[in-house]
């Protein structure tokens, strides 16, 4: 056991290698299945399908990847990510585009700032504040709109959904700008290195200097604002508004960024791990809708994949010790 | 032949790229208490994993009572009459005593007996010369109490040979006192100990025979009667030790700090006092005098009623640790992996996260930057690790401890606030770091040093402030003070 040949060494590498990407691996291993067995899977329309479908929660995903990683956990998303959808349209519908775009998103910061003060100032727990907060704000948007969906004729809005790039919309765009200014906040600036320090361990962050409480303020900033930004970039593709649309959104954000890979526990992963969560998903129950699986049959397959590839990762982990 | 109840025979144990233990031979005597020492990363830890059943060796065999045994798990190592007391108690802290001594008790009946198992907690308690109401929670009892529980637990087993792993590490001297006549008791009852500890005074005091490991090897075997404590040291580390602490010539310079009348309700009383340029402040006092919290009021984690700090002259605002920093204080606090290091983040970004500024160009981090300060310090401080990008969990103690230093000295703090700054590393790792602190002084930084461990305190400050019940009692001069100088102290 003294010395290496190198090919065992190069073994090794791959072996670690495969291990620590078991999800990606399993992922590209199923894509080429599907291109082999379904060849409109691998049709130009169905792969911008797939973009489109991702990248309105994806832009959710990334905010919720920095909250874990800050170590909290945001479960309003879901009621924000709705009321932006019924408060765009029905601004639009009276004020006009662009004051709807920014009031939206405006609304957003501020629902975000409620949840962070509760947990960063009055020490409360994110996941009691936040479970409180999505109550409040769905019982909100059921009341503005009392209930039933809301539509606009807006011109420019079904232009700005009609608007393409060899069938690539505007949200996939959207998406990938946030997933590159998410990972250099997060891999390059003082602001994300800190942001790991305090989800990696509290204590140790607020006894280094850092302002541990105004880390954990923002990291619900964040999740209001990506949410309502989201709900817009739906409205630009639906034209609709309702207080249940998203209503699924905060789970599958947690859901893309664990099988994405970051830890529940905080201090480490990334967006671009999520982003490999959100392939999955979409592109698993795209193979599963042109394989002719029923909907309904999609959402246990969802769970049982969320605990195959946690399973995985934990069974990978315990051996690598 | 069977005079040794534990015999190990050449134990080898690889892991890839070290060898932790080569051909390991170790025996323990019925009735003794063997003392096993040796720097970290000598052996000890994997030894006794290994006979344990945590961990597997590659070769080797395993006697006891004479007989060839194989253990494969902690269950098993029970059953065979073995317990481990780690340094991190294996407790409960929300259940009861009682509840606690007989977790995982090897008969345990589906229906718990409550009355039965606290009067068999209470026995065993009593057998060691202590009752107390066994029904309270583990959580609210004071650390020798929890060893305490610890040791009944090992006895509810029938153990036959007891390991402790550093057991005096945060115990006041009263209650290292009362751990000793325990370990006295248990061996007038033929119960075996293997004691591991750092502080090699107490081998001294209460140990029968001691092994020595080095680089996962024995260097000695010796009845604790034949060998001295300089003796001791020089096969640890392989090499002599002139001197245990290092001297160096002071140079006090101008007055850097002055804290004022410093009042917390029931937890500091008018603390006053002065520190210079280039000096070593030692703060002496017994757990819970009141020391750490003054470390945290003057470093601004901790809140103070009345009283105020000036640093250079100046009266400065101390609202949180930001504060502190900004007026070039830092500290490295007494738990190192609780709230001194990110232990999942590498040996760089722990070292340069006290100021990321640093290693930006136009706000963005700079990884050459980084990788660049992490190497000077690797350099500077000697930290044994195998790249700058290691995980600090990974390292020694004494090399995590070096981490903590070198992330204080990137925020270019001028004061150093050092809570226990040796506790659980080893004499060489520890030699390092007075040298370390010898040389900060040197260049102007000032050290406020607080130690349970009195020798160190004398050995390495200029003066000495002696705390007791949140007040200071007074001041030495630590070239001249005694040992009993600072009881005396106390005591009045």
């Amino acid at each position: 056991m003294k010395s290496y040949s190198i090919t065992n060494d190069i073994n090794n590498k791959l072996v670690i290698f495969l291990k620590k990407r078991a999800v990606t691996v399993l992922l590209l291993a199923f894509i080429v299945f599907m291109v082999i067995s379904k060849p409109s899977f691998y049709s130009w329309g169905n792969i911008t399908n797939i973009l489109t479908e991702m990248s309105v929660y994806g832009i959710v995903a990334f905010a919720m990847t920095v909250a874990i990683i800050g170590g909290e956990f945001d479960l309003s998303a879901s009621s924000i990510f709705g009321w932006a959808t019924v408060f765009f349209i029905s601004i639009t519908n009276t004020l006009g585009l662009i004051p709807a775009f920014f009031l939206t998103l405006i609304s957003g910061i501020l629902m975000g700032m409620v949840n962070g003060f509760l947990v960063s100032k009055v020490k409360l727990n994110a996941f009691v504040v936040t479970l409180a907060t999505m109550t409040i704000i769905k019982g909100l948007t059921f009341f503005y709109t009392g209930g039933s969906p809301i539509n606009t004729s807006n011109e420019t809005l079904i232009a700005i959904g009609a608007f393409n790039v060899a069938g690539i919309t505007l949200t996939p765009i959207i998406f990938v700008i946030a997933l590159i200014v998410f990972i250099l906040i997060l891999a390059k600036t003082r602001f994300g290195r800190n942001i790991y320090a305090t989800g990696g361990n509290y204590h140790v962050a607020k006894l280094t200097g850092i302002n541990v409480d105004y880390y954990k303020f923002i990291i619900f900033v964040i999740v209001g604002f990506c949410s309502a930004l989201a709900g817009i970039l739906l409205c630009v593709r639906v034209q609709a508004g309702s207080a249940l649309y998203g209503k699924d959104l905060a789970l599958y954000a947690v859901t893309a960024t664990v099988i994405g890979g970051t830890s529940l526990s905080g201090g480490n992963g990334g967006v671009a791990k999520t982003v490999i969560g959100l392939l999955v998903m979409s592109v698993l129950f795209n193979a599963l809708t042109l394989l002719g699986v029923e909907g309904y049959f999609q959402q246990l397959i969802r769970g049982i994949v969320l605990i195959a590839v946690i399973i995985i990762d934990t069974v990978i982990k315990k051996k690598n010790k | 032949m069977n005079e040794y109840v534990l015999e190990m025979k050449g134990i080898t144990k690889t892991f890839p790229g070290v060898i932790a233990l080569d051909n390991v031979s170790f025996g323990v005597k019925k009735g003794e208490v063997h003392a096993l020492v040796g720097e970290n990363g000598a052996g000890k830890s994997t030894l006794m994993k290994i006979l344990n059943g945590v961990i597997k060796a590659n070769s080797g065999e395993m006697y006891l009572d004479g007989t060839k045994t194989n253990i494969s798990g902690v269950n098993d190592a029970q059953d065979k009459g073995l317990s481990i007391i780690f340094q991190e108690f294996n407790l409960i802290n929300t259940l009861s005593v009682a509840e606690n001594i007989f977790l995982g008790g090897l008969n345990r009946p589906k229906i718990v007996d409550w009355r039965n198992m606290r009067i068999k907690a209470q026995g065993l308690l009593k057998s060691l010369g202590f009752s107390f109401d066994v029904r309270r929670v583990v959580g609210e009892l004071s650390t020798a109490e929890k060893q305490l529980v610890e040791i009944a637990k090992a006895l509810s087993f029938n153990s036959k040979i007891i390991v402790m792993d550093e057991p005096t590490s945060s115990l006041t001297k009263s209650e290292e006192k009362m751990l000793f006549k325990i370990i006295k008791e248990l061996k007038a009852k033929g119960v075996t100990i293997i004691y591991i500890s750092h502080k090699l005074e107490e081998i001294f005091e209460i140990c029968d025979t001691v092994t020595v490991l080095r680089d996962g090897k024995v260097i000695d075997v010796n009845p604790v009667s034949a060998i001295t404590k300089d003796m001791i040291i020089e096969k640890m580390v392989g090499r002599t030790v002139d001197v245990e602490y290092p001297k160096r010539t002071i140079l006090p310079g101008e007055k850097v700090m002055e804290v004022k009348n410093l009042y917390r309700t029931k937890i500091l009383k008018n603390i006053s006092f002065d520190l210079r340029k280039g000096e070593i402040l030692g703060i002496a006092g017994l757990v819970g005098s009141g020391r750490t919290e003054l470390a945290e009021a003057i470093f601004g984690a901790e809140r103070f009623d009345k009283g105020n700090i000036k640093i250079n002259g100046k009266v400065i605002k101390l609202r949180s640790t930001r504060d502190g920093k900004a007026n070039s204080i830092g500290m490295v606090t007494e738990d190192r992996k609780e709230t001194g290091l990110v232990l999942d983040f590498s040996v760089t970004n722990n070292i340069t996260i006290t100021n990321l500024n640093n290693v930006t160009s136009q706000r963005i981090l700079n990884s050459r930057k980084e990788k660049d300060v992490a190497k000077r310090f690797i350099e500077e401080l000697k930290i044994k690790t195998p790249s700058h990008k290691q995980e600090v969990v990974n390292l020694s103690g004494g090399n995590q401890q070096k981490v903590v230093l070198a992330k204080w000295l990137f925020s270019n703090a001028d004061i150093l606030i050092l809570d226990e700054p040796t506790r659980g590393i080893d004499v060489g790792a520890k030699y390092e770091i007075y040298c370390l602190m010898n040389k900060l002084v040197a260049e102007g930084k000032s050290i406020i040093m607080i130690s349970s461990e009195l020798p160190e305190v004398l050995g390495m400050s200029d003066r000495i402030l002696v705390m007791h019940e949140g007040e200071i009692k007074g001041e030495l001069l630590g070239e001249s003070a005694s040992g009993e100088d600072v009881m005396q102290m106390i005591i009045n």
